[in-house]
């Protein structure tokens, strides 16, 4: 692993931040016992110490951070020692006035994690001094956890290597991106030039809709699954897993609107290398 | 406010633009295309394009000659390196015969069409996902000449997007598409039949469990089951009710016919009808119908009588009460219920 390698803790559900509070120090421990995923243990090496802490979402507008949860996030992440990453996902003219209002509102150093051009554009503009990273709804590549050749990727490449997409970026202030890791993926997928890469574990998004199933829960028959409905936050509390890997060959998890796979051993196996290799600046951990 | 249609035939042109289409567009497979890069993929769909660049400019001239423009999609969500001097001389050749404007999706080939293909108008594809006024800005200022607003966006969204960048032409769904994720941020691949097919409709089975991993309690496991039900209705509505049509041929599935009115109030340039790999004859019938609807608007009807003439070209009143075919529901319940 490279020393430099910077390490994250995602969160997407407010009350999670409570468990932050019994945390001194977001070491290798810490993590561990939060994420509560056996696989991590040997991908975190035994120094391991988080660098930089997550909290919103990248895939839906309904779970964007309330000004009291972003405030305690940001607590949290100055007594921890942690940079703070506030991440946006794809967004109406209403969202784009709150993630305004929560930029203003963010300590010195922070970063937004954008998967919208519109959102970007308005960072670049109203917010320069603040750090933006492309996130993996910017970053396009075939993450079908059903994939059954490597051969696609060639028939469907992804965007983010070519250099087109590093100016663009770059013509915004961007020089990071963010990326899963896909199916049959090799050390080289994290090897991009003028961009530094960073990787999510142990789950990767598959795809994301605007319709919620379990967010219409709440709704009249006839008012659900459309847009603009109003929402109770039913996906923090209810989680759909595939009972085993049968159809996919990577266990599937639906969550509100996206849906994810988790890692398997041999993706666990290409990221340490890619690790061990120097591509990867930044390790997400996240929960599904 | 014009009607767009798909083609998958230069034979359609004709019945099409007869039918109200002021708006054509098609994909095209260069025969070099598949020897280049082993793929058919040189926009969204594998099937439904034109065989050649000889028949994309017998489409071209066809369609002019009958007063309609020609749109050729170059609409994957992104393309490799190596695919983009190709893309370019497809946009170039289609330039020269006479094209009216390419539908693109990928931000990057957006900018080098701009640089490579300047004379060439862009329009930017629903796949790029751009549901705010600063995105349409942003594109804006990239050169392009219209945005095509994805699926899923209210009504009151368009309104805001209309207003804050007027100069930008919008294009919005009325008829037929039915993906169930967003179509720019789905990165899966509609796999054959034999190995899933499309990731949405598949044979998942989920379980639902709580924050903590904990089974859910009977009363929560019950209306997630009812939910899960309703969640299928509208599955089959969003593919097309089965892809069945009226005895008169007019097609169900995904129609945004009833807030006509409303979006020609708010200055959006196009309502489009998806489905390029679609019969010829759910291709007439569907312009047919859009085009009804849009005459009633433009004669001056008033918002009931749009919706009305929506509702009573099919005449199943609880297709439309159920709420799930309607791309803008907001619209539905003045008028069914």
């Amino acid at each position: 692993m490279k020393e430099t390698m910077e390490i994250a803790l995602a969160i997407t559900d407010p009350r999670r931040l409570a468990k932050l509070k019994s945390v001194a120090s977001l070491d290798r421990a810490a993590l561990l016992e939060f994420l509560d995923d056996p696989q991590l243990t040997e991908l975190l090496p035994r120094d391991a110490v988080a660098t930089h802490l997550y909290f919103g979402s990248e895939y839906c507008e309904h779970l964007f951070p309330t000004g009291e949860d972003l405030a305690t996030a940001t607590a949290h992440a100055k007594r921890l020692g942690l940079g703070f990453v506030l991440p946006t996902p794809i967004a109406n003219d209403g969202l784009l006035n709150r993630i305004s209002a929560a930029a203003e509102s963010l300590p010195a150093g922070s970063e937004v994690l954008v998967n919208d051009w519109g959102v970007a554009q308005i960072m670049k503009r109203q917010f320069p001094g603040i750090q933006m990273r492309a996130g993996r709804q910017l970053a396009k590549i075939i993450k079908d956890p059903r994939m059954p050749a490597p051969a696609l990727h060639k028939i469907y490449p992804s965007n983010y290597s070519a250099k087109p997409f590093a100016n663009l970026l770059s013509s915004l202030g961007i020089r990071q991106v963010e990326l899963d890791v896909p199916p049959f993926a090799t050390p080289e997928t994290f090897s991009v030039a003028e961009l530094a890469v960073t990787v999510w574990a142990p789950y990767a998004y598959i795809a994301k809709g605007r319709i919620c199933k379990v967010g219409s829960l709440g709704q009249k028959t006839e008012d659900k699954f459309a847009p603009g409905r109003p929402c109770r936050r039913e996906c923090l509390g209810i989680l759909e897993r595939e009972p085993d890997s049968a159809v996919s060959g990577l266990r599937t998890y639906s969550r509100g609107t996206t849906m994810f796979y988790q890692h398997d051993a041999a993706m666990f196996g290409v990221l340490r290398d890619a690790i061990a290799q120097g591509h990867v600046t930044r390790l997400v951990l996240s929960e599904v | 406010m014009k009607i767009t249609s798909p083609i998958s035939h230069i034979d359609e042109i004709e019945a099409l633009v007869s039918a109200g289409a002021k708006e054509l567009y098609c994909g095209v497979v260069p025969s070099n295309w598949v020897a280049q890069f082993n793929t058919g993929a040189v926009n969204r769909r594998y099937f439904g394009n034109l065989p050649s660049l000889t028949e994309l400019e017998k489409g071209v001239t066809l369609a002019h000659s009958l007063g309609a423009q020609m749109f050729l999609v170059l609409n994957a969500q992104h393309y490799g390196a190596d695919q983009f001097g190709a893309l370019i001389d497809l946009g170039n050749s289609f330039k020269k015969m006479g094209g009216d404007a390419v539908i693109v999706a990928d931000l990057t080939l957006i900018v080098a069409l701009r640089e490579q293909v300047p004379d060439l108008a862009i329009h930017v594809s629903s796949v790029a996902s751009c549901r705010n006024s600063a995105a349409v800005s942003f594109y804006r200022d990239l050169g392009v000449h219209r945005v095509i607003l994805p699926r899923d966006v209210t009504l009151d969204e368009i309104d805001v997007i209309a207003r804050l960048v007027p100069d930008v032409e919008l294009e919005v769904f009325i008829l037929n598409d039915g993906c169930v994720f967003e179509e720019g941020v789905c990165h899966t691949i509609h796999l054959p039949k034999k190995l899933g097919g499309p990731i949405c409709i598949d044979s998942y089975q989920f379980e639902y469990v709580g924050a903590s991993g904990k089974a859910m309690p009977p009363a929560a496991a019950r209306n997630l089951l009812d939910n899960d039900e309703d969640y299928k209705r509208w599955l089959w509505y969003r593919f097309g009710c089965g892809f069945s049509t009226t005895k008169e041929g007019y097609p169900y599935g995904p129609c945004g016919l009833c807030a006509i009115h409303r979006l020609q109030a708010a200055g959006i340039a196009s309502i489009k009808i998806a489905g390029r790999e679609g019969s010829t004859e759910r291709k007439i019938k569907s312009v047919e119908m859009v085009h009804k609807v849009l005459e009633t608007a433009q004669r001056g009807g008033d918002e009931m009588s749009v919706a009305a003439t929506a509702v009573g070209i099919r005449n199943t009143l609880t297709h439309c009460q159920s709420g799930y075919m309607c791309y803008y529901p907001e619209v539905r319940s003045k008028i069914v219920v």
